[in-house]
């Protein structure tokens, strides 16, 4: 068998496969950014915050990196300068500028009361940053004294493990698996009025036990209620669109699905793959008992490791396949642009990303006010939705582009309040 | 902390309106409400117009300075060397180039913005160059073409509201014998084909078109096959065609006979038989292949 030897460059790391896609398609209404934030109800000092950061980027040395365009690939390698912290701005996870935070993929934010983590998905996916933010607050809070330690893989007694910048989807890729179905083009809400490169938030505050509460109502866990509450609001938008049933697209939401649990593998990088969850709207009106029951069995399905090991079959195969290989970058990027597109939003009329509940240790209990998780929207999916929980609290955030239209939020926060959640609403849409 | 009373939702205190649904907060007199901290720690700041970025800013400022410099240089050479009689014609295309290229340069135009654009610019062009020449003749024919041009393929993707797709499809007809009269006014002086040739033509391709489409739409339950639409507008082109050979021999000799058309029809009957015979054979497979409940 032909075996080509590569010459890897010093200081070379390589993307990990899920990640490949990002930098290519990254623009202004496509940033690929998301952020993880934390309020504290303590001022935040800023230069505790820096030094905190620094001793992050020394424990995790796969953070410390800048991206840089190759001749074949996009590639990460070790970033020799200062890091910076950046004061919060009007809204979250817009278009990354690299060239402004030292060409570091990771940026730490701070308000009065908050510290914020923003990455590029090229970087990590949101639990790895979620584990990157515990490990700055437990730094930033052992500065002024206090010992807290959460509840996760990271420790700064601990130098980084190999696992910690492996990519898992390489040990999973098996080339003797057939490849994965795409779907057809799916149903995109595409709104009123105008629409700009400024994230608009509605931000979506409940109770967890409440949401608990209407959940079970429908034999749901939370996760999928908020999912079908997300499908029954692309409805009834649909439906206000008034186009003829047999022509009304297929709905789905794309739904991230940590891998680190069904593989019981870990990594500090991207290591998602996504659900898809729907309904055929052609075939008419469904009810909510009906997009509860889709989306319990679908997401059920969704999990079967022979179907998710397709999947990677045939995101991986890509990147090792000869005539991909070898083409410059210059070529691939438009290709991965239109792939993007193909298998990626426009198969899904929404997207929804939930990181769970995340447990406090004892300690923050009393000192954290709040989490947030925002996503970064795209052009065909203006809306997008995530979720973050945290005591008894469950956070809502739409991302939207949107200038003033918010009938998917709405729908969607009229539908909890039906289901008896009381909801409590803020946005930085200028209603304050 | 006040409540939406559309939506039922809690606001944040301070709120002066209903992020959802935009219903103001109504607070009895006397009532303070705790503010609570905003989401952000800035304001939403305004978006900016156009997005005119600043490496787009600096082309655009040394295209306009490299284009005043060309327009006054190439107006000073003309004018000062005895041209004056043509110095209209680099002027206005120097003008008319820095605007379409500043156009292009503003970013965010939609198809049907900038191609308007262009599209009237360029008539303007061929007038002016026309003009200085001349009389304006052949810039007329061109000019109508770029309109017909313009509500044919811009026209079907704008989204105003009242521009239905029956309308955009009966504006782009009308645009065509509008054109075509045009046409043989600015080459003869007076409508000679139009009337004998062009309008029976025009009128039979709309009247069977929209028969055809009516037939369709009238359809319920059934979707239009690909291969009914090809035989259906192979139909109405080879019957047009035929049309145009039978109107123009009878214009030009006064006979009415066919000349070219003749071969023509035969292949398109031919070829008619042959898709007739493929959806006979399907209905007929059909019709012997698909289970019907015993009696």
């Amino acid at each position: 068998m032909l075996k080509i030897e590569t010459r890897v460059p010093e200081g070379f790391i390589a993307l990990d496969n899920s990640a490949l896609i990002y930098p290519p398609t990254e623009a202004a209404f496509n940033a690929n950014t998301f952020r993880i934030s934390i309020d504290l109800k303590e001022a935040i000092e800023p230069e505790r915050l820096k030094q905190a950061f620094r001793d992050l980027l020394k424990r995790c040395p796969y953070v410390n990196v800048t991206m840089k365009k190759g001749f074949f690939w996009y590639y990460l390698t070790p970033n020799p300068k200062d890091p910076i912290i950046h004061p919060e701005g009007s809204y979250p996870a817009g278009r990354f500028l690299f060239r402004e935070n030292n060409g570091y993929l990771i940026r730490v934010l701070h308000a009065s009361h908050r510290i914020a983590l923003e990455c590029f998905h090229a970087l990590s996916d949101g639990i790895g940053v979620l584990e990157l933010l515990k490990l700055l607050v437990e730094r930033y809070l052992a500065s002024g004294g206090r010992e807290v330690s959460f509840q996760g893989d990271l420790s700064f007694d601990e130098p980084a493990q190999a696992w910690e910048s492996s990519d898992p989807f390489q040990t999973l890729y098996d080339p003797r698996l057939s490849g994965y179905p795409s779907y057809p083009r799916a149903y995109h809400y595409k709104g009123s009025g105008s629409y700009d490169e400024r994230v608009k938030v509605i931000s979506a505050r409940m109770k967890s036990s409440d949401l608990k509460g209407a959940a079970k109502l429908h034999d749901l866990t939370i996760g999928q209620y908020l999912g079908a509450v997300f499908i029954h609001s692309l409805q009834e938008l649909q439906l206000k669109e008034g186009r003829k049933m047999r022509r009304r697209k297929p709905i789905r939401i794309s739904v991230p699905m940590n891998l680190r649990r069904l593989f019981d593998l870990k990594t500090m990088r991207n290591f998602t793959l996504f659900a898809v969850v729907g309904i055929e709207p052609n075939r008419g009106y469904y009810s909510f008992e009906e997009i509860a029951r889709h989306v319990r069995l679908q997401t059920a399905l969704a999990q079967d490791k022979k179907a998710l090991l397709s999947q990677i079959r045939r995101n991986v195969a890509g990147e090792h396949a000869l005539a991909l290989r070898f083409v410059p970058t210059m070529l691939k990027n438009p290709f991965f642009k239109l792939l993007s597109d193909h298998l990626g939003d426009q198969q899904y009329s929404g997207v929804i990303s939930n990181l769970g509940h995340v447990a406090l240790p004892g300690l923050l209990e009393e000192l954290v006010e709040r989490m947030d998780f925002h996503l970064s929207p795209g052009l065909l999916n203006k809306v997008v939705l995530s979720v973050i929980g945290y005591k008894d609290e469950v956070v809502l955030n739409f991302s939207s582009f949107f200038t003033t239209d918010t009938e998917l939020e709405r729908i969607y926060c009229e539908r909890l309040i039906h289901d008896h959640v009381p909801v409590h609403i803020a946005s930085n849409r200028g209603g304050l | 902390m006040a409540y939406c009373v559309r939506c039922g939702v809690q606001l944040a205190g301070g709120s002066k309106r209903c992020p959802l649904c935009d219903t103001p907060v109504l607070l009895p007199d006397g009532f303070i409400e705790e503010i609570e901290r905003p989401l952000f720690s800035k304001p939403l700041e305004r978006a900016q117009k156009g997005g005119l970025s600043k490496a787009r800013k600096g082309i655009l400022e040394l295209m306009i300075a490299l284009g005043v410099v060309a327009f006054i240089s190439v107006g000073l050479a003309l004018g000062l060397s005895g041209h004056r009689d043509i110095v209209l014609i680099p002027l206005v295309a120097i003008v008319v180039s820095l605007v379409s290229l500043s156009y292009v340069l503003m970013g965010r135009q939609t198809y049907v913005a900038q191609s308007t654009v262009h599209l009237t610019l360029s008539a303007v062009l061929l007038i002016v160059i026309d003009g200085t020449l001349g009389r304006i003749s052949w810039s007329l024919i061109a000019t109508f073409s770029i309109a017909l041009f313009w509500v044919l393929w811009v026209i079907p993707f704008m989204k105003h509201p009242e521009l239905s797709l029956p309308r955009k499809l009966a504006t782009s007809m009308a645009a065509v014998l509008f054109y075509l009269g045009g046409l043989n006014r600015v080459l003869d002086g007076k409508f000679t084909w139009f009337v004998p040739i062009a309008l029976p033509l025009w009128s039979f391709t709309v009247t069977a078109t929209v028969v055809l489409l009516t037939s369709f739409a009238a359809r319920r339950g059934r979707t239009v096959t690909i291969t009914e639409l090809v035989l259906s507008t192979l139909f109405i082109v080879f019957l047009a065609l035929t049309g145009l050979d039978l109107l123009q021999n009878h214009y030009r000799n006064g006979a009415w006979a066919l000349r070219w058309s003749a071969p023509l029809l035969i292949g398109a009957a031919v070829l008619l038989v042959v898709l007739l015979a493929y959806v006979l054979s399907l209905r007929v497979r059909r019709y012997f292949t698909s289970s019907r409940t015993p009696r």
